[in-house]
Formats: C-alpha cells, sequence, structure tokens
C-alpha cells in the first residue's frame, strides 16, 4: 500500500511541476505579448485607412454609427481633406471571417477595399480575382457584382459589407439632403 | 580517446539531423506543414525557424527533466511541455512578426502533433544528455529548414515567377527577383512563363513527389555503385586466388 | 429553420468536396501518406477518425466558449485541444479494447497516430480560431471526418493498383503516391466555386 502510494505521489508530484513549469512559461509570454498584439491591431487598422484616401491619420475624422442598426459596419470615419467616407466592416461566413475598410466618396461613388485580416481558407483566391479587380477597375459596382472567382462565398460577404456601408454613407447624405431641403427620396448613386 | 569519441558523438548527432536523417525527406515525418505553408519561400522559411525554436527548446527541457518524468505519463507530459512551447511561439510571433503569423494560419498550432517534435523527444531527448539534445535539435530543424524551403523556393518560382523577399519579413526591405516572369517598371509584363498550378495544392503534391523521387534515385544510384564495385573486388579477389592456385 | 439546415449541409458538402480536408487543406498527410494498401485498415482508422474528430468537437467548442473566454485565456487553447484529445483517444482505444478485441488488434499501431493526426487538431482549432457558432462547427466537424475518409479510402483502392503495376524504380512507394494525390487533387479542383 506504501509503495502504490508513494508512486501516486511521485506521478501527481511530477505531473504538478510540469503543469507549473508550463503556466509559468505562457504566462510571461503574455504578459510580454499582449500589450504589443494590441498596439499591433490599432496600427494595421491606422495603416488600412491611410491606405484607402492617403494624408495622415488625423485626417480621419471618426464619425459614430452605433445607433444604426447595422450587420457588419463598426466605424465610421470622415476624411476631412475631401469628405470622403470610410467605413470598417467585419463579417464571417462558413470558412472564416473578414475584416475590412471601404472607402465611399461624397457624391456616392463606391472607393477602394483595403482588407485588414481574412481567416477564410479560400483568401488566396479571393484577393487577387475579386478584390484587386474591383480596386483596378472603373466602374466599381458592376465589378462588386462581378462575382466569377474561386471564392463566391467570401465575395458575395464583401458585396453585402460594403452594399451596407454604401447605404449608410447614402443616408448620411441624406440626412444632409433632408436638412437642406425635404424633396428628394431616390436612391441612386 | 573518450574525448574524441565525445566529440564524434555530438558531431555525429547534429550533422545526422541536417542530410542523413533528414526529418523530411528521409524520415518523411512532418509532412503537413511542409506542403500547406510553402507557397512563398518566406513562409517556409519563417517556419522552419520556428520549428526549428520549438524543437530546440522541448528536447532542452525535456533533457533536463528526464530523470523525474515517470514512465507512464510520459506521452501526456511531452505533450504539455511541446504545447506549452508552441503556445508561446504563437504568442511571440503574433506580437513581433504579424505577417508570419496570418500566413501561417492554424498550421503553427499544428506544431504541437508535428511527429517530428515528439519523435525526437521520445527517441532521443528522454535518452540522452542535455547538450546532445541541443544540438539534435539544432539539426533537425536547419534540416527541416532546409528542405521545406527547397520546396518552398520551387513553388514559388515556378508558380508565380518571382521570387519575392521582404513580404513577410518586413524589416527587409521588399524586392522581387524575376526569373520566370518579368514586369517592367511601368507594369508592362514582359514575358510571363510561370505555371500558376505550383501555387495551387496539386503543385505541392507534385513537387514533394519529385524531390522524393529523385532523393531515392540518387540512393539507388549509391547502391548500384557499391554493389559494382564489391563485385569487383571480388572478382579481383577470385582471379588472384586463382593465379596463386595456378602457381 | 428550412436555412439553418440547407447552411449545415453545405457546409458538410463544402468540408468534404470542395475545401477538401487532405487535397486542399492539407489536414491528414502523414497518415495519407503512411496508410497501407489494405483497405480494410484504412476504412477503420477513418472511421476512428471520424468518431474522434466528432466528439473532439463537441467537448472541445463549449470548453472554449464556456470556460475559456470568460476567464479571459483563449491562449490557452492549444494545450487544452491536445489534452482533451489525448484523453480521448485513449478512451476510445479501451472501449474499442473492450468490446472487440479483434478490431482493436487490426488497428494496431492506428489507434495511437490519430493522437498526432493534423486533421484532428486542425479542425478543432480552426472551428474556435475563425469564430464559428456550434452548428457549423459540428458541421465542419462531420465533414472533415467523412471527406478523410472517404479520401482515404479511395487512395487505398488506387495504392492496390498502384503495386501491381510496374513503376519505375525512382517513383516506388511515396513518391508515386504522392504524385497520384496530386492528380486527385487536380481533379477535386474541379468542385471549387460550385457554391455561389
Amino acid at each position: 500500500m506504501n509503495e502504490t502510494l508513494k508512486k501516486y505521489v511521485k506521478v501527481s508530484l511530477t505531473l504538478g511541476l510540469i503543469a507549473s513549469i508550463s503556466a509559468v512559461l505562457i504566462g510571461v509570454a503574455n504578459a510580454i505579448t499582449a500589450p504589443v498584439i494590441k498596439q499591433n491591431e490599432v496600427q494595421s487598422e491606422a495603416s488600412s485607412l491611410l491606405a484607402v484616401y492617403g494624408g495622415s491619420s488625423s485626417d480621419y475624422v471618426s464619425y459614430d454609427v452605433s445607433d444604426l442598426n447595422l450587420d457588419y459596419v463598426t466605424k465610421g470615419w470622415t476624411f476631412s481633406p475631401t469628405g470622403d467616407y470610410v467605413f470598417k466592416a467585419y463579417g464571417k461566413n462558413g470558412y472564416g471571417d473578414i475584416s475590412l475598410v471601404v472607402g465611399i466618396e461624397k457624391d456616392g461613388d463606391l472607393g477602394k477595399i483595403v482588407i485588414i485580416t481574412d481567416t477564410e481558407t479560400y483568401k488566396n483566391k479571393l484577393e487577387p480575382n475579386y478584390v484587386d479587380a474591383y480596386n483596378s477597375s472603373d466602374d466599381k459596382s458592376s465589378a462588386l457584382d462581378d462575382v466569377k472567382c474561386g471564392a463566391t462565398y467570401g465575395a458575395k460577404l464583401i458585396q453585402s459589407m460594403v452594399t451596407e456601408a454604401h447605404e449608410i454613407a447614402l443616408g448620411l447624405k441624406k440626412t444632409e439632403l433632408l436638412a437642406i431641403d425635404f424633396t428628394e427620396e431616390s436612391e441612386n448613386e | 580517446m573518450s574525448e574524441l569519441k565525445k566529440n564524434n558523438i555530438h558531431k555525429e548527432s547534429f550533422i545526422s539531423g541536417i542530410w542523413k536523417q533528414n526529418p523530411l525527406f528521409v524520415a518523411m515525418l512532418g509532412t503537413c506543414p511542409a506542403l500547406a505553408v510553402t507557397t512563398s519561400f518566406e513562409a517556409s522559411f519563417g517556419m522552419g525557424l520556428l520549428f526549428l525554436f520549438v524543437v530546440t527548446c522541448s528536447n532542452t527541457l525535456i533533457s533536463l527533466l528526464k530523470k523525474i518524468i515517470p514512465e507512464e505519463v510520459e506521452t501526456p507530459c511531452y505533450i504539455v511541455i511541446i504545447a506549452a512551447f508552441v503556445t508561446l511561439t504563437k504568442m511571440f510571433t503574433n506580437a513581433f512578426l504579424p505577417e508570419l503569423y496570418s500566413s501561417l494560419g492554424v498550421f503553427l498550432s499544428l506544431l504541437v502533433v508535428n511527429c517530428i517534435v515528439l519523435g525526437r523527444a521520445q527517441a532521443f531527448a528522454n535518452k540522452n544528455t542535455v547538450v546532445d539534445s541541443i544540438l539534435d535539435g539544432i539539426g533537425n530543424g536547419i534540416g527541416y529548414t532546409i528542405a521545406i524551403s527547397i520546396i518552398g523556393i520551387v513553388r514559388e518560382i515556378l508558380g508565380t515567377g518571382m521570387l519575392t523577399i521582404g513580404g513577410i519579413f518586413t524589416f527587409i526591405p521588399k524586392f522581387s527577383i524575376p526569373v520566370l516572369k518579368f514586369v517592367n517598371s511601368s507594369g508592362v509584363v514582359v514575358y510571363d512563363y510561370s505555371m500558376s498550378l505550383f501555387t495551387n495544392p496539386a503543385g505541392a503534391f507534385i513537387v514533394f513527389g519529385l524531390i522524393v523521387a529523385i532523393i531515392q534515385a540518387n540512393k539507388l544510384h549509391q547502391k548500384n555503385v557499391e554493389s559494382v564495385n564489391k563485385k569487383k573486388e571480388l572478382a579481383l579477389k577470385k582471379s588472384q586466388a586463382l593465379e596463386k592456385g595456378a602457381n | 429553420m428550412a436555412n439553418a439546415i440547407t447552411a449545415f449541409l453545405l457546409a458538410i458538402v463544402s468540408s468534404m468536396l470542395i475545401d477538401n480536408v487532405v487535397l486542399n487543406r492539407f489536414y491528414g498527410i502523414c497518415a495519407f501518406v503512411g496508410v497501407s494498401n489494405k483497405v480494410k485498415s484504412a476504412f477503420s482508422m477513418g472511421v476512428a477518425v471520424v468518431f474522434v474528430i466528432v466528439f473532439a468537437s463537441l467537448i472541445c467548442w463549449p470548453i472554449y466558449t464556456f470556460v475559456l473566454t470568460p476567464l479571459n485565456i483563449p491562449f490557452m487553447d492549444t494545450l487544452t485541444y491536445i489534452l482533451v484529445i489525448a484523453s480521448l483517444v485513449q478512451v476510445v482505444g479501451l472501449f474499442i479494447k473492450k468490446y472487440s478485441p479483434a478490431l482493436y488488434k487490426s488497428f494496431g499501431i492506428y489507434l495511437p497516430l490519430i493522437t498526432t493526426n493534423c486533421a484532428v487538431l486542425g479542425v478543432v482549432q480552426n472551428n474556435t480560431d475563425t469564430g464559428l457558432n456550434f452548428a457549423l462547427s459540428m458541421a465542419n466537424a462531420i465533414g472533415t471526418g467523412v471527406g478523410f475518409l472517404v479520401i482515404i479510402c479511395v487512395f487505398s483502392f488506387i495504392r492496390m493498383r498502384l503495386e501491381e503495376s510496374n513503376v519505375p524504380k525512382a517513383f516506388r512507394g511515396v513518391s508515386i503516391a504522392l504524385l497520384t494525390a496530386a492528380l486527385m487533387a487536380i481533379a477535386f479542383m474541379g468542385f471549387s466555386g460550385i457554391i455561389s
């Protein structure tokens, strides 16, 4: 009885030692890296904003979109030199999630898309076939609908995110117009 | 004499991991990351370096604790230690090399179940000294990095036509070496002989299969040369014996 | 309701055909390349893998959502998952040993090898990395398991034929198996884009 007890005590002590070594290692690593990771996130958001319209980060004034009932868009900015809008959107589908910023010009035309993170398994088909083609085309709204890449689910997700951002921009534009005159209610771009 | 032998053992455990017992091409272990992350040279090189770190650290710790770990709970203990180091690697990579982290994806976590890491722990680190285990870990890591980088270079050059450096390790200024595809400074494609099959999964299988075939052909050739030499020696001895007998 | 069922079935089909677990995502390659030429052992290993993947996802997703995230330690996921998987494989092994010793013998070395199968940990980790909800995680797991089973059986059939044909000496063994897998991967590339 004593022998088996000793064996169990020895085994559990060893396991406890190994578990505590691992916990210490992971805890120290977490303490070192967690603030750096947060800073990286903020910086990647800032640099993707700059990639849409250029300028410097102080040109982007944030706009409150939290009172609207939104599926994808999480933040909005106005680019103060020209008055264009930039929206950040986040969405999930069955293959992963996408987080991007899209620029909408103040007269309602669609602007550039810059993807921040894309964890889909098909991301290497999505970006060259869809996003790059969209960014380099002149007629962006038909390029948005031209979903003919090997990653149709991801493209549809981006399509819905950009459409929602577009509607918000038109809505903001509408409230500006409404402030001036009450006649227009059409939804053309 | 024993000093020389000890040095030879150190050297042997280091060199064997690099070429003779290369974990990827000879022992055929750890093939999942070797096919999945090798779409670009930089990603595969980064994966190799992280693998080197994990294997060395886990070998060291297991060799330090080898007298304490009882035999019944060997495997779970090794798994916990390896998982701790992999989590540590993940966190540091996420913090300091975020592009590498996002291009490796889930395969960084899969280093935990990489057969090589577990294999070296069970076959080598729990029987040998700490110094030998460290050398063995570094040797295996270097061998794996070389092997996986070869696949990465071949796939990237054949698949995209250019060798891009600086895309993931952003402290290096980004430049591309044109091999099969050349785009001049105004953006016009001068020539493009790249085959995009090689950036697809099918291309990974093709490249890996061909490299294994080349190595196997080399081995067969060596065996052939050896057996031919042996036959010559035997024939020489026979003819010498006959001459002696005739005399 | 119909929408949810459609999404569920679609997720299963996509893990099996479109985003194939072995040929596209490269998850079970070690076992895939080392699988024996006998169809029976390949089939039994595939069934065991399906079991382990489904139960592992069933256990690990709630652990991540209800234990790790509220306690603010999401980085402990890899460690937790691999411990769960290792113990699950032990439990499955004991179960099989008790109820069917012949089957246990036919598994041989393959049962402990399931612990180091990238597919199991890969699917479980992927489910929580990409933030899928419970139904989609289970669909992903079932699809991956069944896809792995189908591919491994097909591949062992093909390898059986390859054994009898006259392969050049340098290509014998693993090399010709990999090139065959390449052809299969090209065939499966045709499925991409099928869901729109």
